[in-house]
């Protein structure tokens, strides 16, 4: 019985829950519906705005006809973030309504465009204004929230291929700024004239938040901040994408900050010094300066027969001094134009691995001084990269001994670059490595030096080798490298671990000056230079001990001789 | 004097590439090792030929290794058993003593055994321990970038490896110098184990010529690998 009640009572609620449905309709045909409205609003008939009706916007109609007076409708009721963010722009405080740009009954006739009041833009302080505009929406600079994208579209001549090696070399999932260099020495020479390059902005942009100062130079060019995701993408063959680095499609500039840090910053060297009104500026601006530096470059094959003036290897605005650069820093210098190095240099054994530790003025540059620069690296899976100051600011303790080491004029004691190893080693881990290069450390401008060269290995791995006298240790500072130069001269009697990652091939083998050395010295003092001798001693030892056996064969030999005959 | 067949056809063809291909690397090393001398030819060609003759000394050194395997070699000639530990003492004496004295070698080589305890040692460390380490670290030094993982993960570094390479160098110089003095001057007569080492045939003294004949080289002239296991069997 009690199911039978249950059951019952269901059915009865289901049937009256049908019946009201059913008559809503005839309750809310009660109400003003829009085609009321559009009874007398004839110009709205076939209004379009997401399906909403008249009386959604425009509230307090409760009965027709409706009073004269009615509130304003309200946009912030459904959008209100857009109406927040249009508070805060310049339109809103300029008293512009949502009506103004968009068509609130028609939405599909689309809003109104920027051009539609902006129409004269002339943006005469934007550098490069044409291709700005032609490439750009307003919002990419105007907008609050901005993101900017890049792609710039390969497209080959049919049947042509390039493979992904090719435009990235170092695999590395990423086109960089030399890659693409080099990549482009390519292009011209393999596949002149049979390729296409197209480069678009696709930029998405908040119009609602549109600012009274529009963002700056740096958000793009130098803190880029408002990029994003920048694509190569090949159409060939075989299409693919590749990231690209965004520095290929939008350049740096120099800014207020970024300038102060440079050499020509650091020195006082304000705008006007070279910008005087309505000159422009060439090497005759340098000349004020770096007359000597010009003179001997001038007179210099390079000067007459490639870049002739100083720009085109520097740029003023981006000076760094030539001590705080690495040697692939420098090398990427050069690069610019002689793209082909690589290539050039096959006749060097392990080419790579010689321009890992080299740069180009190592050799070309007869009138410079080299020396052997050391320096804390950590150890990546293709190669090492060295510790920069931001990786040790971190660790107080380190970043102390750092500062003493830097402040030591008369130059650091082996001992102390080893103790500090010890340190970093324990606390960043055991990829952390002395490494060294083989750097220019005072220029001389002449780079004439060509095929005249001694392509003879002992001019470098060798003991007598001329930058083996001097030698530094460059610590990371928070505005470049510190060089300290290293007390003596034997980095063989650094402790193994330090060493063991710096191969210095010339610098192991036993000299004949190292023995008479030895012997010439005190007994007392002996032991000391035995210690300096580091690796050498496996030539020593080898060569005594095989004098000492050869001589044993011989004096077995004649005894034999004698009593056998 | 007998003739006892010691060197087969595959091993003395082996022997003398092999020592084509240590004497081209140690000229070619010494060229590397000392460039302020400039001894001879380009340091880029010395260097080419240094690189290709340690390629060929790996296929030697697999060769021989597959080859001693197979036959049988390795295990006759380079195992060393107690017998051999029980005589070294007798046959160092031989070489700095006795071989001045006249007197008869204590170990006769025959086909199935052919090196006494010294040659053994010497051997057996050359081949098991010098060359394959020679051999490993000249393969890591032909492409330092390519083995540069192996180089700092296994070795600690390029100096290490480096140190192995020359350190090995020189032991095997002084082997040469060794080997070849033995080889030459050591035999019954003056260049006889050169000349065994191109025909096969080791020239050795019948017993009955044998003057001041040590106790045990009945033992292994005739039967040495029964005999010698016999003697292990006993100790």
């Amino acid at each position: 019985m009690c199911h039978a009640s249950f059951f019952w009572d269901l059915r009865r609620t289901v049937v009256l829950l049908f019946v009201f449905l059913c008559c809503l309709p005839i309750f809310s045909e009660a109400a003003v519906t829009s085609d009321d409205c559009l009874g007398c609003h004839d110009t709205y008939k076939g209004y379009i705005h997401a399906g909403v009706s008249c009386t959604d916007c425009h509230t307090g109609i409760a009965e027709l006809p409706h009073a004269e007076k009615l509130s304003k409708p309200s946009c912030r009721e459904c959008h209100d973030a857009a109406t927040k963010r249009f508070s805060a722009s310049v339109h809103a405080k300029k008293r512009i309504t949502c009506g103004e740009c968009h068509n609130v009954h028609f939405l599909n006739q689309g809003a109104k465009q920027c051009a539609s009041c902006h129409s004269s833009v002339s943006h005469r302080a934007l550098p490069a204004a044409g291709r700005h505009l032609e490439k750009l929406p307003c919002v990419a600079c105007h907008g609050r929230t901005t993101t900017i994208q890049g792609e710039m579209t390969l497209r080959l001549s049919e049947g042509k291929t390039v493979r992904k090696e090719e435009i990235d070399p170092d695999r590395n999932g990423l086109l960089d700024v030399a890659e693409w260099d080099a990549f482009q020495h390519l292009l011209n020479s393999e596949f002149k004239g049979g390729y296409t390059i197209e480069k678009t902005y696709p930029s998405t942009g908040d119009a609602h938040g549109i600012k009274a100062k529009p963002a700056a130079c740096n958000d793009c060019h130098e803190a880029r901040t408002r990029l994003r995701t920048f694509l190569l993408k090949v159409r060939d063959g075989f299409s693919y994408e590749l990231p690209l680095d965004s520095r290929i499609l939008i350049p740096d500039i120099p800014s207020p900050e970024r300038y102060a840090e440079t050499v020509h910053g650091k020195h006082g060297v304000v705008c006007s010094d070279c910008h005087a009104s309505g000159i422009s500026v060439d090497s005759t601006v340098c000349i004020r300066c770096h007359r000597r530096t010009y003179e001997v470059y001038d007179n210099s094959v390079h000067a007459k027969k490639g870049a002739a003036s100083c720009s085109e290897c520097h740029n003023p605005h981006n000076i760094e001094a030539y001590r705080d650069l690495t040697a692939r820093e420098r090398i990427a210098v050069c690069s610019r134009c002689h793209k082909d190095f690589i290539e050039k240099h096959r006749w060097l054994p392990n080419t790579t691995l010689h321009f890992n530790s080299l740069e180009c003025t190592s050799c070309h540059s007869l009138g410079s001084e080299k020396s052997m620069v050391f320096f804390f690296a950590r150890r990546g899976e293709k190669e090492s990269l060295p510790l920069t100051f931001q990786d040790l600011a971190a660790m107080p303790g380190i970043a102390g001994k750092m500062t003493e080491l830097g402040e030591v004029e008369t130059g650091v004691r082996s001992a102390e670059i080893a103790t500090l190893f010890g340190d970093l080693r324990k606390r960043l881990g055991p990829r952390v490595i002395v490494d060294a290069s083989l750097l220019v450390t005072r220029a001389y401008h002449d780079y004439s030096v060509k095929s005249t060269r001694e392509k003879a290995c002992h001019v470098c791995h060798s003991e007598q080798a001329r930058f083996y006298r001097s030698m530094y240790f460059a610590l990371p500072h928070r505005y470049g490298r510190l060089y300290v130069p290293i007390h003596g001269s034997l980095w063989s009697s650094y402790p193994l671990r330090v060493a063991i990652d710096i191969v210095l091939i010339g610098h192991e083998k036993i000299k004949r000056a190292d023995v008479n050395a030895l012997f010439a010295l005190p007994s007392k003092e002996r032991s000391d230079y035995v210690k300096d001798l580091g690796y050498k001693w496996i030539d020593l030892a080898g060569v005594v001990l095989f004098l000492l056996v050869l001589v044993l064969v011989l004096l077995h030999l004649l005894i034999k001789i004698l009593v056998r005959g | 004097m007998k003739r006892i067949f010691l060197h087969t056809r595959t091993i003395r063809l082996w022997h003398w590439a092999n020592a084509v291909i240590v004497i081209v690397l140690t000229i070619t090393a010494l060229r590397l090792r000392v460039p302020d001398m400039s001894l001879f030819g380009s340091y880029r060609s010395v260097v080419l030929v240094h690189k290709y003759a340690g390629y060929a000394m790996t296929a030697s050194f697999i060769f021989w290794f597959g080859y001693s395997l197979a036959s049988g070699n390795l295990r006759h000639n380079y195992v060393i058993r107690r017998y051999d530990i029980a005589h070294l003492i007798k046959q160092a004496r031989f070489y700095l003593f006795g071989v001045f004295r006249g007197e008869a070698n204590p170990f006769t080589p025959s086909p199935e055994a052919k090196f006494n305890g010294l040659q053994k040692i010497a051997y057996m460390s050359t081949m098991f321990i010098f060359t394959p380490a020679i051999v490993i670290t000249g393969i890591l030094f032909s492409d330092i970038l390519y083995f540069r993982n192996v180089i700092y993960a296994v070795f600690g570094g390029p100096r290490v490896v480096d140190a192995i390479h020359i350190a090995v160098a020189y032991i095997f110089l002084m082997y040469f110098v060794v080997h070849s003095y033995m080889a030459i001057f050591l035999g019954t007569s003056l260049f006889s184990h050169v000349k065994a080492m191109i025909s096969g045939y080791e020239e050795e003294p019948e017993k009955s010529e044998q003057p001041e004949a040590p106790e045990h080289s009945g033992e292994s002239a005739e039967e040495p690998l029964k005999s010698r296991r016999l003697a292990d069997e006993k100790s």
